[in-house]
Protein backbone atom coordinates (compact mmCIF):
# COMPACT_ATOMS: atom_id res chain seq x y z
CA UNK A 1 0.00 0.00 0.00
CA UNK A 2 1.37 3.34 -0.93
CA UNK A 3 1.27 5.94 1.79
CA UNK A 4 0.62 9.44 0.57
CA UNK A 5 2.07 12.15 2.73
CA UNK A 6 -0.45 14.85 3.39
CA UNK A 7 0.91 18.29 2.39
CA UNK A 8 1.34 20.73 5.24
CA UNK A 9 -1.37 23.34 5.72
CA UNK A 10 -0.27 26.86 4.73
CA UNK A 11 -1.17 27.97 8.26
CA UNK A 12 1.16 25.35 9.78
CA UNK A 13 3.98 26.45 7.49
CA UNK A 14 3.39 30.09 8.44
CA UNK A 15 3.39 29.21 12.16
CA UNK A 16 6.60 27.22 11.78
CA UNK A 17 8.21 30.17 10.03
CA UNK A 18 7.18 32.55 12.81
CA UNK A 19 8.55 30.20 15.46
CA UNK A 20 11.80 29.80 13.50
CA UNK A 21 12.02 33.60 13.11
CA UNK A 22 11.51 34.02 16.88
CA UNK A 23 14.24 31.50 17.67
CA UNK A 24 16.43 33.20 15.06
CA UNK A 25 16.02 36.58 16.76
CA UNK A 26 16.91 35.00 20.12
CA UNK A 27 20.05 33.37 18.68
CA UNK A 28 21.10 36.51 16.82
CA UNK A 29 20.87 38.59 20.01
CA UNK A 30 22.92 35.98 21.90
CA UNK A 31 25.50 35.95 19.11
CA UNK A 32 25.70 39.74 19.10
CA UNK A 33 25.91 40.24 22.86
CA UNK A 34 28.02 37.23 23.83
CA UNK A 35 29.97 36.58 20.62
CA UNK A 36 30.51 39.37 18.11
CA UNK A 37 30.11 41.94 20.85
CA UNK A 38 33.41 40.79 22.38
CA UNK A 39 35.56 41.01 19.25
CA UNK A 40 36.88 44.55 19.29
CA UNK A 41 38.45 45.97 16.15
CA UNK A 42 39.09 49.56 14.98
CA UNK A 43 38.45 50.57 18.61
CA UNK A 44 34.79 49.49 18.55
CA UNK A 45 32.59 46.49 19.20
CA UNK A 46 30.59 45.57 16.09
CA UNK A 47 26.80 45.69 15.89
CA UNK A 48 26.33 42.78 13.50
CA UNK A 49 22.56 43.07 13.90
CA UNK A 50 22.65 46.30 11.86
CA UNK A 51 24.33 44.43 8.99
CA UNK A 52 21.70 41.68 9.25
CA UNK A 53 18.85 44.22 9.27
CA UNK A 54 20.22 46.15 6.27
CA UNK A 55 20.89 42.95 4.32
CA UNK A 56 17.33 41.70 4.90
CA UNK A 57 15.77 45.12 4.26
CA UNK A 58 17.45 45.43 0.86
CA UNK A 59 15.23 42.59 -0.40
CA UNK A 60 12.12 43.12 1.68
CA UNK A 61 11.58 46.87 1.45
CA UNK A 62 11.38 49.69 3.99
CA UNK A 63 8.31 48.51 5.93
CA UNK A 64 9.52 44.97 6.61
CA UNK A 65 13.08 46.28 7.06
CA UNK A 66 11.91 48.85 9.60
CA UNK A 67 9.82 46.33 11.53
CA UNK A 68 12.59 43.72 11.50
CA UNK A 69 15.05 46.35 12.68
CA UNK A 70 12.78 47.42 15.51
CA UNK A 71 12.26 43.83 16.70
CA UNK A 72 15.98 43.01 16.63
CA UNK A 73 16.99 46.31 18.26
CA UNK A 74 14.33 45.96 20.96
CA UNK A 75 15.41 42.36 21.68
CA UNK A 76 19.05 43.50 21.90
CA UNK A 77 18.13 46.22 24.40
CA UNK A 78 16.13 43.91 26.68
CA UNK A 79 18.98 42.08 28.43
CA UNK A 80 20.74 45.40 29.03
CA UNK A 81 17.67 46.92 30.63
CA UNK A 82 18.84 50.44 29.79
CA UNK A 83 17.03 52.78 27.40
CA UNK A 84 15.06 49.78 26.18
CA UNK A 85 13.66 50.40 22.70
CA UNK A 86 16.14 53.06 21.63
CA UNK A 87 18.27 50.60 19.67
CA UNK A 88 14.98 49.36 18.21
CA UNK A 89 14.24 52.83 16.85
CA UNK A 90 17.81 53.18 15.56
CA UNK A 91 17.73 49.80 13.83
CA UNK A 92 14.26 50.55 12.43
CA UNK A 93 15.69 53.69 10.84
CA UNK A 94 18.57 51.62 9.42
CA UNK A 95 16.19 48.99 8.04
CA UNK A 96 13.84 51.56 6.55
CA UNK A 97 16.67 53.43 4.80
CA UNK A 98 18.21 50.23 3.45
CA UNK A 99 14.75 49.13 2.31
CA UNK A 100 14.19 52.39 0.42
CA UNK A 101 17.56 51.93 -1.28
CA UNK A 102 16.72 48.34 -2.21
CA UNK A 103 13.38 49.38 -3.65
CA UNK A 104 14.99 51.98 -5.94
CA UNK A 105 18.06 50.18 -7.24
CA UNK A 106 18.83 46.52 -7.97
CA UNK A 107 20.07 45.34 -4.59
CA UNK A 108 22.29 42.37 -5.48
CA UNK A 109 25.40 44.41 -6.24
CA UNK A 110 28.24 44.96 -3.79
CA UNK A 111 28.31 48.78 -4.08
CA UNK A 112 24.59 48.89 -3.27
CA UNK A 113 24.95 46.43 -0.38
CA UNK A 114 27.92 48.38 1.01
CA UNK A 115 26.03 51.67 0.67
CA UNK A 116 23.00 50.20 2.47
CA UNK A 117 25.15 48.92 5.34
CA UNK A 118 27.03 52.23 5.59
CA UNK A 119 23.85 54.34 5.59
CA UNK A 120 22.16 51.97 8.04
CA UNK A 121 25.15 51.98 10.41
CA UNK A 122 25.40 55.77 10.46
CA UNK A 123 21.61 56.20 10.84
CA UNK A 124 21.34 53.71 13.71
CA UNK A 125 24.13 55.42 15.67
CA UNK A 126 22.89 58.96 15.06
CA UNK A 127 19.35 58.04 16.08
CA UNK A 128 20.62 56.25 19.21
CA UNK A 129 22.87 59.12 20.29
CA UNK A 130 20.16 61.72 19.60
CA UNK A 131 17.60 59.63 21.51
CA UNK A 132 19.91 59.17 24.50
CA UNK A 133 20.55 62.92 24.56
CA UNK A 134 16.80 63.55 24.39
CA UNK A 135 16.40 61.35 27.49
CA UNK A 136 18.88 63.54 29.34
CA UNK A 137 22.06 61.47 29.08
CA UNK A 138 24.99 63.75 28.46
CA UNK A 139 26.86 61.66 25.90
CA UNK A 140 30.02 63.36 24.63
CA UNK A 141 28.67 63.03 21.07
CA UNK A 142 31.09 65.38 19.32
CA UNK A 143 34.12 63.95 21.12
CA UNK A 144 33.38 60.27 20.56
CA UNK A 145 30.75 60.19 17.78
CA UNK A 146 33.11 60.31 14.78
CA UNK A 147 35.25 57.53 16.28
CA UNK A 148 32.22 55.32 17.00
CA UNK A 149 30.60 55.81 13.58
CA UNK A 150 33.88 55.60 11.63
CA UNK A 151 35.03 52.46 13.46
CA UNK A 152 31.66 50.78 13.03
CA UNK A 153 31.53 51.62 9.31
CA UNK A 154 34.88 49.95 8.74
CA UNK A 155 34.00 46.94 10.89
CA UNK A 156 30.55 46.43 9.35
CA UNK A 157 31.87 46.65 5.79
CA UNK A 158 34.38 43.95 6.75
CA UNK A 159 31.59 41.72 8.07
CA UNK A 160 29.20 42.32 5.16
CA UNK A 161 30.69 39.78 2.68
CA UNK A 162 30.10 37.04 5.27
CA UNK A 163 26.81 38.15 6.77
CA UNK A 164 24.99 39.33 3.63
CA UNK A 165 24.80 35.97 1.77
CA UNK A 166 23.78 34.20 5.00
CA UNK A 167 21.08 36.75 5.78
CA UNK A 168 19.81 36.68 2.20
CA UNK A 169 19.46 32.88 2.33
CA UNK A 170 17.75 32.97 5.74
CA UNK A 171 15.40 35.74 4.60
CA UNK A 172 14.36 33.65 1.59
CA UNK A 173 13.76 30.68 3.87
CA UNK A 174 11.80 32.44 6.60
CA UNK A 175 10.19 35.37 4.81
CA UNK A 176 9.62 34.22 1.22
CA UNK A 177 8.41 36.73 -1.33
CA UNK A 178 9.91 40.17 -1.44
CA UNK A 179 10.94 42.95 -3.77
CA UNK A 180 12.98 40.56 -5.89
CA UNK A 181 10.26 37.94 -6.50
CA UNK B 1 14.99 45.97 36.25
CA UNK B 2 11.53 44.78 35.12
CA UNK B 3 10.51 41.08 35.25
CA UNK B 4 10.52 40.97 31.43
CA UNK B 5 14.11 42.28 31.22
CA UNK B 6 15.21 39.93 34.01
CA UNK B 7 13.53 36.92 32.37
CA UNK B 8 14.99 37.76 28.96
CA UNK B 9 18.47 38.18 30.39
CA UNK B 10 18.30 35.01 32.50
CA UNK B 11 16.96 33.08 29.50
CA UNK B 12 19.82 34.30 27.37
CA UNK B 13 22.53 33.71 29.99
CA UNK B 14 23.39 30.12 28.89
CA UNK B 15 23.60 31.32 25.27
CA UNK B 16 25.75 34.29 26.33
CA UNK B 17 28.09 31.89 28.13
CA UNK B 18 28.32 29.56 25.10
CA UNK B 19 28.85 32.41 22.62
CA UNK B 20 31.35 34.05 24.96
CA UNK B 21 33.40 30.82 25.25
CA UNK B 22 33.52 30.48 21.44
CA UNK B 23 34.46 34.14 21.04
CA UNK B 24 37.16 33.88 23.72
CA UNK B 25 38.57 30.75 22.07
CA UNK B 26 38.82 32.55 18.72
CA UNK B 27 40.51 35.60 20.20
CA UNK B 28 42.64 33.32 22.42
CA UNK B 29 44.00 31.48 19.39
CA UNK B 30 44.98 34.74 17.75
CA UNK B 31 46.49 36.20 20.92
CA UNK B 32 48.35 32.93 21.52
CA UNK B 33 49.92 33.03 18.08
CA UNK B 34 51.00 36.64 18.57
CA UNK B 35 52.34 35.89 22.06
CA UNK B 36 54.43 32.97 20.76
CA UNK B 37 56.23 35.30 18.38
CA UNK B 38 57.13 37.66 21.21
CA UNK B 39 57.74 35.01 23.88
CA UNK B 40 61.51 35.50 24.25
CA UNK B 41 61.39 39.27 24.74
CA UNK B 42 58.36 38.89 26.99
CA UNK B 43 60.23 36.36 29.13
CA UNK B 44 63.21 38.69 29.62
CA UNK B 45 60.94 41.60 30.50
CA UNK B 46 58.98 39.50 33.00
CA UNK B 47 62.18 38.24 34.71
CA UNK B 48 63.23 41.84 35.33
CA UNK B 49 59.73 42.73 36.50
CA UNK B 50 59.72 39.81 38.98
CA UNK B 51 63.01 41.09 40.48
CA UNK B 52 61.56 44.58 40.85
CA UNK B 53 58.34 43.27 42.36
CA UNK B 54 60.23 41.09 44.86
CA UNK B 55 62.06 44.16 46.14
CA UNK B 56 58.77 46.09 46.24
CA UNK B 57 57.07 43.23 48.13
CA UNK B 58 59.77 43.19 50.79
CA UNK B 59 59.36 46.97 51.21
CA UNK B 60 55.56 46.67 51.45
CA UNK B 61 55.76 43.86 54.01
CA UNK B 62 57.85 46.16 56.19
CA UNK B 63 55.28 48.96 55.73
CA UNK B 64 52.47 46.55 56.60
CA UNK B 65 54.22 45.51 59.79
CA UNK B 66 54.77 49.17 60.75
CA UNK B 67 51.15 50.00 59.87
CA UNK B 68 49.81 47.19 62.06
CA UNK B 69 52.03 48.31 64.95
CA UNK B 70 50.90 51.94 64.60
CA UNK B 71 47.23 50.96 64.37
CA UNK B 72 47.61 48.90 67.51
CA UNK B 73 49.33 51.81 69.27
CA UNK B 74 46.51 54.19 68.28
CA UNK B 75 43.83 51.61 69.13
CA UNK B 76 42.39 51.68 65.58
CA UNK B 77 40.38 48.67 64.34
CA UNK B 78 42.09 46.44 61.79
CA UNK B 79 40.84 46.52 58.17
CA UNK B 80 38.41 43.63 57.81
CA UNK B 81 38.63 41.87 54.42
CA UNK B 82 35.37 42.06 52.44
CA UNK B 83 33.75 38.92 51.09
CA UNK B 84 33.90 38.66 47.31
CA UNK B 85 31.99 36.83 44.60
CA UNK B 86 34.10 35.85 41.60
CA UNK B 87 32.32 36.11 38.26
CA UNK B 88 33.04 35.51 34.60
CA UNK B 89 32.43 38.18 31.97
CA UNK B 90 29.86 36.74 29.56
CA UNK B 91 28.95 39.76 27.46
CA UNK B 92 30.56 43.01 26.41
CA UNK B 93 28.94 46.42 25.89
CA UNK B 94 25.59 46.31 24.10
CA UNK B 95 26.72 49.26 22.02
CA UNK B 96 29.70 51.55 21.82
CA UNK B 97 28.24 54.52 23.69
CA UNK B 98 28.24 52.89 27.12
CA UNK B 99 30.84 50.93 29.05
CA UNK B 100 28.89 47.94 30.35
CA UNK B 101 29.70 44.28 31.03
CA UNK B 102 27.44 41.35 31.85
CA UNK B 103 28.69 38.83 34.41
CA UNK B 104 27.44 35.30 35.08
CA UNK B 105 26.55 35.87 38.75
CA UNK B 106 23.35 37.50 39.98
CA UNK B 107 21.01 37.80 42.93
CA UNK B 108 21.10 34.02 43.53
CA UNK B 109 24.85 34.28 44.12
CA UNK B 110 24.67 37.30 46.40
CA UNK B 111 25.40 39.95 43.76
CA UNK B 112 23.27 43.06 44.25
CA UNK B 113 23.09 46.53 42.70
CA UNK B 114 25.55 49.13 44.02
CA UNK B 115 28.30 46.62 44.77
CA UNK B 116 31.85 47.47 43.71
CA UNK B 117 33.62 45.32 41.10
CA UNK B 118 37.39 44.90 40.94
CA UNK B 119 40.04 42.92 39.08
CA UNK B 120 43.67 42.18 40.00
CA UNK B 121 44.66 45.35 38.11
CA UNK B 122 42.33 47.66 40.02
CA UNK B 123 38.81 49.08 40.21
CA UNK B 124 36.48 48.00 37.40
CA UNK B 125 33.09 49.58 38.17
CA UNK B 126 29.89 48.82 40.03
CA UNK B 127 26.83 46.62 39.62
CA UNK B 128 23.93 48.58 38.14
CA UNK B 129 21.28 45.89 37.95
CA UNK B 130 21.08 42.20 38.78
CA UNK B 131 18.72 39.42 37.82
CA UNK B 132 18.69 35.87 39.19
CA UNK B 133 21.69 34.52 37.31
CA UNK B 134 23.49 37.52 35.83
CA UNK B 135 24.26 41.15 36.52
CA UNK B 136 25.15 44.28 34.59
CA UNK B 137 28.33 46.08 35.60
CA UNK B 138 28.85 49.75 34.75
CA UNK B 139 32.55 50.25 34.03
CA UNK B 140 34.57 53.24 35.20
CA UNK B 141 34.77 54.38 31.56
CA UNK B 142 30.98 54.63 31.18
CA UNK B 143 29.79 58.24 30.87
CA UNK B 144 27.34 57.55 33.73
CA UNK B 145 30.10 56.48 36.12
CA UNK B 146 31.54 58.76 38.81
CA UNK B 147 33.74 57.34 41.57
CA UNK B 148 35.38 59.08 44.49
CA UNK B 149 39.17 58.89 44.46
CA UNK B 150 42.32 60.21 46.04
CA UNK B 151 45.60 61.39 44.59
CA UNK B 152 47.91 58.90 46.30
CA UNK B 153 50.84 61.34 46.57
CA UNK B 154 48.94 64.18 48.25
CA UNK B 155 45.70 62.64 49.53
CA UNK B 156 43.64 65.24 47.58
CA UNK B 157 40.03 64.12 47.04
CA UNK B 158 38.95 63.85 43.39
CA UNK B 159 36.02 62.57 41.36
CA UNK B 160 36.83 60.16 38.52
CA UNK B 161 34.34 60.18 35.63
CA UNK B 162 33.98 58.02 32.53
CA UNK B 163 34.21 59.39 29.03
CA UNK B 164 32.77 56.47 27.06
CA UNK B 165 34.38 55.50 23.78
CA UNK B 166 37.17 54.55 23.15
CA UNK B 167 37.32 53.38 26.72
CA UNK B 168 40.95 54.10 27.38
CA UNK B 169 40.69 57.34 29.29
CA UNK B 170 38.97 58.75 32.37
CA UNK B 171 38.36 62.36 33.34
CA UNK B 172 39.34 63.57 36.75
CA UNK B 173 37.57 66.40 38.56
CA UNK B 174 39.41 67.89 41.54
CA UNK B 175 37.20 68.61 44.54
CA UNK B 176 39.32 71.41 45.97
CA UNK B 177 40.34 74.72 44.38
CA UNK B 178 44.07 74.60 45.15
CA UNK B 179 44.77 71.21 43.73
CA UNK B 180 48.23 69.72 43.21
CA UNK B 181 48.05 67.07 40.49
CA UNK B 182 50.98 66.11 38.29
CA UNK B 183 51.55 63.80 35.41
CA UNK B 184 52.29 60.29 36.71
CA UNK B 185 50.27 60.66 39.92
CA UNK B 186 48.49 57.46 40.92
CA UNK B 187 44.75 57.72 41.65
CA UNK B 188 43.21 55.26 44.11
CA UNK B 189 39.71 54.80 45.52
CA UNK B 190 38.86 57.04 48.45
CA UNK B 191 37.02 54.43 50.52
CA UNK B 192 34.41 57.04 51.49
CA UNK B 193 31.51 54.83 50.39
CA UNK B 194 30.60 51.17 50.57
CA UNK B 195 31.42 50.59 46.89
CA UNK B 196 35.19 50.21 47.23
CA UNK B 197 37.58 50.01 50.16
CA UNK B 198 40.28 52.66 50.30
CA UNK B 199 43.38 52.32 48.15
CA UNK B 200 42.28 50.25 45.16
CA UNK B 201 44.18 51.55 42.11
CA UNK B 202 42.08 53.41 39.53
CA UNK B 203 44.66 54.79 37.13
CA UNK B 204 47.58 57.10 36.41
CA UNK B 205 47.36 60.79 35.52
CA UNK B 206 48.36 61.09 31.89
CA UNK B 207 47.88 64.78 31.18
CA UNK B 208 47.04 67.91 33.11
CA UNK B 209 45.94 71.02 31.27
CA UNK B 210 45.07 74.26 33.01
CA UNK B 211 42.26 76.32 31.47
CA UNK B 212 42.41 80.08 30.71
CA UNK B 213 43.30 82.24 33.77
CA UNK B 214 43.78 79.04 35.77
CA UNK B 215 40.04 78.76 36.37
CA UNK B 216 39.67 75.16 35.32
CA UNK B 217 41.79 72.03 35.31
CA UNK B 218 41.33 69.23 32.78
CA UNK B 219 42.96 66.01 33.94
CA UNK B 220 43.10 62.85 31.87
CA UNK B 221 43.64 59.50 33.61
CA UNK B 222 44.66 56.22 32.01
CA UNK B 223 42.90 53.38 33.88
CA UNK B 224 44.97 50.49 35.24
CA UNK B 225 42.39 47.96 34.04
CA UNK B 226 42.26 46.96 30.38
CA UNK B 227 38.48 46.77 30.06
CA UNK B 228 38.64 45.20 26.58
CA UNK B 229 40.31 42.02 27.82
CA UNK B 230 38.64 41.48 31.20
CA UNK B 231 37.53 37.88 31.65
CA UNK B 232 37.11 37.40 35.40
CA UNK B 233 36.13 39.99 38.01
CA UNK B 234 35.43 40.02 41.74
CA UNK B 235 32.27 41.61 43.12
CA UNK B 236 32.82 43.16 46.55
CA UNK B 237 30.07 42.59 49.06
CA UNK B 238 29.06 45.63 51.08
CA UNK B 239 31.13 46.39 54.16
CA UNK B 240 28.19 47.40 56.35
CA UNK B 241 24.44 47.58 55.74
CA UNK B 242 24.19 51.18 56.95
CA UNK B 243 26.68 52.28 54.30
CA UNK B 244 24.15 51.71 51.51
CA UNK B 245 22.91 55.25 51.69
CA UNK B 246 26.42 56.57 51.22
CA UNK B 247 26.90 54.36 48.17
CA UNK B 248 23.84 55.85 46.50
CA UNK B 249 25.70 59.14 46.19
CA UNK B 250 28.65 57.53 44.42
CA UNK B 251 28.97 55.26 41.45
CA UNK B 252 26.37 56.70 39.13
CA UNK B 253 25.06 59.92 37.71
CA UNK B 254 22.18 60.59 35.34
Amino acid sequence: MKLLRKPLEPRTIATARWVAAGVGVFLLVALQVGGFGQLRLFGVYPEMLVVVVCSAALHRGPVVGGLFGFVLGFAKDLPGGHLVGLSGIGYAAAGALAGVLGARVFPDRWPVIAAAVAVGTAASQIVYAAGASAFGYSLPIWEIGPGVVGGLLAYHLLLTPFLYPLTRWLTELLLPGGLDT
Amino acid sequence: MSWLEAAFRDGLTPLFVAASRVSQSVSGLWNGAVALLQAHEENERLRQEVQTLRRELARLEEFERQNAALRAALDLPADAPRPVVFAEVIARPLNNWWGVLTINKGLRHGVEPQMGVVSPAGAVGHVRAASGFSAEVILLIDPRSAVGGLVQRTGEPVLVEGLGFPGTRLRLRPLSASVDIRQGDVIVTSGLSSLFPKGIPIGVVEEVSIGPFGLSVDVGVRPHVDFATLEVVAVLARSAPDADAAAAGEGGRP
